[in-house]
């Protein structure tokens, strides 16, 4: 119930002004909309009697009782609708998962991305959109990467790909079945990899160099796959923002030794 | 976390004056809490008469209530210990510099966050309920990647009738050949993106709304938008490629869908509860 009725419930109330409480509920949300002269003539009463009643229950007048009105209906929508707080759930969310995770590691793979190796980005289904973006992105600040988001194909890759080559992998179930093989050759050639994942139980971390856990929920609805990976997003965004951050120090300093010093070489 | 309840009403209504105040508070909101209102405008440039109408249209009374409720806000803001723990080891350069990017990133999407209202999910939801076509243009390069986004999340909570298209002609065409209440979809990092500005012409003048996603600050289609969602992100581009972050947009979409989710699930038990 709205507070203002409440409170109105609450106080001594002559029979008139118990009918104009009983209007105003049962006219309620359209009352907000109406002008003292419309109200009193659907009341059959005076508006002297409103303006009353609306002091009786401490407003100055019968405009100021019409806001606090709306500001307590605005109240009530938004607790109905944002009742789990899910804006300011999935905001802490957000930060806990900027929190949690190992800057240091993602400056060495910030480091490796922005490196002379080749890079190949991999992602299927929704986690592709994320190889995608970081694919693009790092193109866009000229370290030139590979997109793969066929599975077969990536798995005839596999054998072929140099050994100093870095091979990125988006999977947010850490998805065994497609991945288990290519990282057990990946491992057994020595290629660096990468893992972006929401399982931190996932067989795939032990074979690969670096794993980054975020903290999405995977979920489904109808069988279909609805985890929107927000947090593998913020992932991808850092590493990006960390290879921004060294290429301006690569622009910016006029003693490549010194910049060597800020960002150390990748630790083979 | 920026403090201030905007909403898109509010945002219309600054002029460019306002909107460079807006944006000087959003980046140095400590600093902003600790001057008086002649400080202020000597550090922006402005009169404090424009600082006063600034404040009013942000719903405050004056610039002492508006730093009120920036103070409020600050100490409210996120814990910055662990980033500083996880950096300490490093040279103090790049330790400052990977905090600053973390709370600036933070700070993006809190802002974001803040601009997501019932108002614009409850008028979204209605079209998602219906069973309206939906168009989304996707424009080659990095924006093609959030449309792409919104398209899949649409599916994946059951939506039909959603149509992602990379050719603005194609989706003009469209425009003037759709006979049912439908509605168009448009993100833009700039706010003033040619094909998608026009785009946004074409469907204003044949009445389809438009759902937008564009920046805070003043543009072209979200003053043609019948639904805007608006984000913080800073303009950045490699000597003409264009690389400004899209997290805030993924962000809005991931909102969107997570609200949209909860409002189904509340209805269906509702339902079953009659």
């Amino acid at each position: 119930m709205i507070p203002i009725f409440e409170q109105a419930h609450s106080l001594f109330l002559t029979p008139t002004e118990s009918e104009i409480l009983d209007w105003f509920e049962n006219h309620f949300p359209q009352c907000l909309y109406m002008n003292l002269e419309e109200m009193s003539d659907q009341l059959y009463t005076s508006s002297a009697t409103i303006v009353r009643f609306c002091q009786k229950l401490g407003f100055k007048g019968f405009n100021e009782f019409k806001y606090q009105l709306r500001q307590q209906l605005k109240e009530q929508k938004n607790s109905a609708l944002f009742s789990d707080n899910i804006i300011e759930h999935s905001l802490a969310l957000f930060r806990d998962n900027l929190e949690q995770l190992d800057l240091d590691a993602l400056q060495e793979v910030a480091n490796l991305l922005s490196s002379d190796r080749t890079i190949y980005i991999c992602g299927s289904n929704l986690s592709s959109l994320i190889a995608s973006y970081l694919h693009t992105v790092l193109s866009s600040l000229d370290y030139s990467c590979i997109l793969i988001e066929w599975q077969r194909l990536l798995g005839s890759l596999i054998g072929q790909m140099s050994r100093d080559s870095v091979l990125l992998i988006v999977s947010a179930h850490g998805d065994t079945q497609y991945y288990q093989s290519i990282m057990e050759t990946a491992f057994e050639r020595g290629i660096k990899t990468i893992l972006l994942t929401c399982e931190r139980d996932s067989p795939l971390v032990s074979l690969s160099s670096f794993a980054f856990f975020s903290n999405d929920h995977n979920q489904e609805l109808a069988n279909v796959d609805t985890n929107p990976r927000i947090g593998l997003f913020a992932i991808a965004q850092i590493l990006i923002e960390l290879v921004t951050l060294k290429k301006r120090h690569i622009f910016s300093t006029s003693h490549p030794t010194e910049e060597a010093s800020i960002f150390p070489n990748e630790k083979d | 976390m920026f403090p201030l309840q905007l909403n898109d009403q509010i945002i219309q209504s600054l002029s460019k004056n306002e909107l460079k105040i807006l944006q000087y508070v959003y980046g140095h909101s400590s600093e902003t809490c600790e001057m008086s209102i002649h400080e202020f405008s000597r550090v922006i440039s402005y009169s404090p008469a424009t600082v006063l109408r600034f404040c009013r249209k942000l719903g405050f009374s004056g610039f002492a209530e508006f730093k009120y409720a920036l103070r409020t806000n600050a100490s409210k803001q996120p814990d910055q210990e662990s980033v500083d723990s996880a950096s300490e080891k490093l040279p103090t350069s790049i330790s400052m510099e990977r905090q600053v990017m973390i709370s600036a990133m933070f700070n993006n999407i809190s802002g974001t966050s803040h601009l997501i209202s019932q108002d614009l999910l409850e008028r979204t939801f209605a079209f998602f309920d219906s069973d309206c076509p939906i168009y989304i243009f996707s424009p080659a390069g990095i924006t093609e990647i959030p449309c792409d986004y919104f398209e899949k999340l649409l599916f994946s909570i059951g939506r039909q009738n959603v149509y992602r298209t990379a050719s603005a002609r194609m989706c003009e065409h469209l425009l003037y050949s759709v006979n049912r209440k439908a509605l168009l979809i448009l993100v833009s990092t700039s706010g003033n993106f040619g094909p998608t500005e026009r785009l946004a012409r074409v469907a204003s003048t044949n009445n389809i709304p438009i759902l937008a996603i564009t920046p805070y600050s003043s543009n072209s289609i979200a003053s043609l938008a019948d639904i805007n969602y608006r984000f913080f992100t800073d303009q950045r581009e490699n000597s003409g490629a264009e690389f400004t972050s899209r997290l805030p947009i993924f962000y809005i979409i991931c909102a969107i869908i997570n609200c949209y989710l909860d409002y189904k699930q509340k209805g269906d038990s509702h339902d079953s509860d009659l």
